[in-house]
């Protein structure tokens, strides 16, 4: 299904996914009996969605859209565009594909809209906190099992990982990924990762 | 009195012979009948549970006894609270009973709704609306203490108790809905964080939430589901969740559960 992004003040990044079943409702005959009550006193909800900081035009034609349907896909994104994107979001458009989600948090766009772009020095960052905590849990499980061995009588035989590990300098391969994709490429070696 | 033959008399079924005094006669019984079988509207409702009324006199004379088989209209002017016993023209009081013949519970004998009675010999009985045809309104549910009302599917989301939204969505890769109830969109906030947008909003701010998040880290146990942080706080048309672990912070999670009850 395709989703509406839209562009925050500091040009992050939020994307609105659409329920098919709302979706539905939209741009067929409205909600279905039964479903809600379905007799909606539009005044009432829509005076509830003025409570939460919704612009009565806005609350209105969303409320009117869910009791009639009828609408085409492209109003039917625009009225929940209209209800769901924070009112400080610019650059509002409806797209089909989304880049990958691993440095979600260094996406950024223009204010104006357009592509979604990573933005190198976040996602190092990003990049940088995931490798720290996946070394830390690592290191952590691995003294807890020689701590066991060493309680049990067994020969303490993973020690040497954590020395690896913390012995590994990943900061200029990271520094020097120019690409999200290389960036992801960059990770402890495999045979550490599964010691435990 | 003679009984009613449920046909009424003329000459051509009588013949002639037995004269138009008989066929006159015969009539009057047919008439009385029919007037006694009817329902006959009554005025002058008072009461709540002790109820004095009046045949309309403008219809038919004042009573002088109960019959099997009356039946009268009335609007009550107040709903029992107790059982009820109705008195009409000082007749004498009579227990009002359900269709059944039980006694009324608190809240069966409805203010400004027009119910039929029938006298079954002893006692008086309500016969329309019948239990069975009683559906609670919006505001009956939402108040919860009718007894005796039902409830039908299209109504059953306003009993206080009742689940107003609930959410089942997937918040990796491009995060989707699995499932849902009034939930229009999720809003994509950042890493492990979303806002969950109703489709009809809650009356305020003050109804509540539960939900519970699958970890997407193996050997983390420790997944937390939290409503946002100070800066994005619920509305009453939307709710921010974020998932995070005690180690890795934030983190987007396969299957996020939320369910929401509260007064909308």
């Amino acid at each position: 299904m395709r989703c509406i992004v839209a562009t925050q003040p500091d040009r992050s990044v939020i994307v609105v996914h659409p329920s098919q079943d709302v979706m539905g409702f939209l741009t067929c005959g409205g909600l279905p009996a039964g479903y809600l009550g379905r007799v909606i006193d539009e005044d009432w909800e829509v005076d509830k969605f003025v409570r939460g900081g919704t612009r009565e035009s806005i609350a209105r034609r969303w409320i009117r859209s869910l009791i009639a349907g009828g609408l085409t896909d492209a109003e039917a994104y625009e009225v929940m565009a209209d209800k769901d994107v924070p009112q400080d979001c610019s650059g509002v458009d409806v797209i089909d594909t989304l880049p990958p989600r691993w440095f979600r948090d260094a996406w950024r766009r223009s204010l104006n809209g357009g592509p979604i772009e990573v933005d190198m020095p976040a996602a190092r960052m990003i990049h940088a906190k995931n490798l720290i905590n996946q070394r830390k849990r690592i290191i952590t499980k691995i003294e807890e099992q020689t701590e066991l061995d060493k309680m049990t009588g067994q020969e303490c035989r993973l020690l040497t990982c954590v020395e690896r590990l913390r012995g590994i300098d990943l900061s200029n391969v990271i520094c020097n990924a120019q690409t999200p994709e290389a960036l992801q490429q960059v990770q402890w070696p495999q045979e550490l990762m599964g010691v435990t | 009195m003679t009984a009613a033959i449920r046909s009424t008399p003329t000459p051509e079924n009588y013949g002639t012979s037995i004269g138009e005094k008989t066929i006159a006669r015969k009539i009057s019984i047919e008439a009385e009948a029919l007037w006694r079988y009817s329902a006959v509207p009554l005025t002058s409702v008072a009461g709540t549970n002790t109820i004095t009324a009046s045949v309309d006199s403008t219809v038919v004379a004042a009573l002088t006894a109960y019959q099997k088989g009356q039946k009268y209209s009335i609007i009550p002017a107040n709903t029992n609270s107790s059982t009820v016993t109705v008195n009409i023209d000082s007749v004498g009081a009579v227990a009002l009973k359900d269709v059944d013949g039980a006694a009324l519970v608190s809240g069966a004998f409805i203010a400004g709704r027009m119910h039929i009675i029938e006298h079954d010999g002893t006692n008086f009985r309500i016969i329309m609306p019948g239990r069975e045809f009683l559906a609670a309104t919006q505001a009956e549910q939402e108040t919860g203490t009718s007894l005796i009302l039902g409830v039908v599917p299209g109504r059953q989301h306003y009993h206080n108790s009742a689940l107003k939204a609930w959410i089942r969505f997937n918040g990796t890769g491009t995060p989707a809905i699995n499932a849902a109830y009034n939930c229009a969109s999720i809003t994509d906030r950042g890493t492990g964080k979303w806002t969950i947008n109703f489709t009809t909003a809650f009356s305020s701010v003050n109804y509540a939430a539960g939900g519970v998040a699958q970890s997407t880290t193996s050997d983390d146990g420790n997944s937390i589901l939290s409503s946002g942080a100070p800066a994005v706080l619920p509305t009453s048309s939307a709710f921010p969740v974020s998932h995070h672990t005690a180690s890795t912070g934030a983190q987007d999670s396969a299957a996020i559960h939320a369910v929401f009850a509260g007064d909308q």
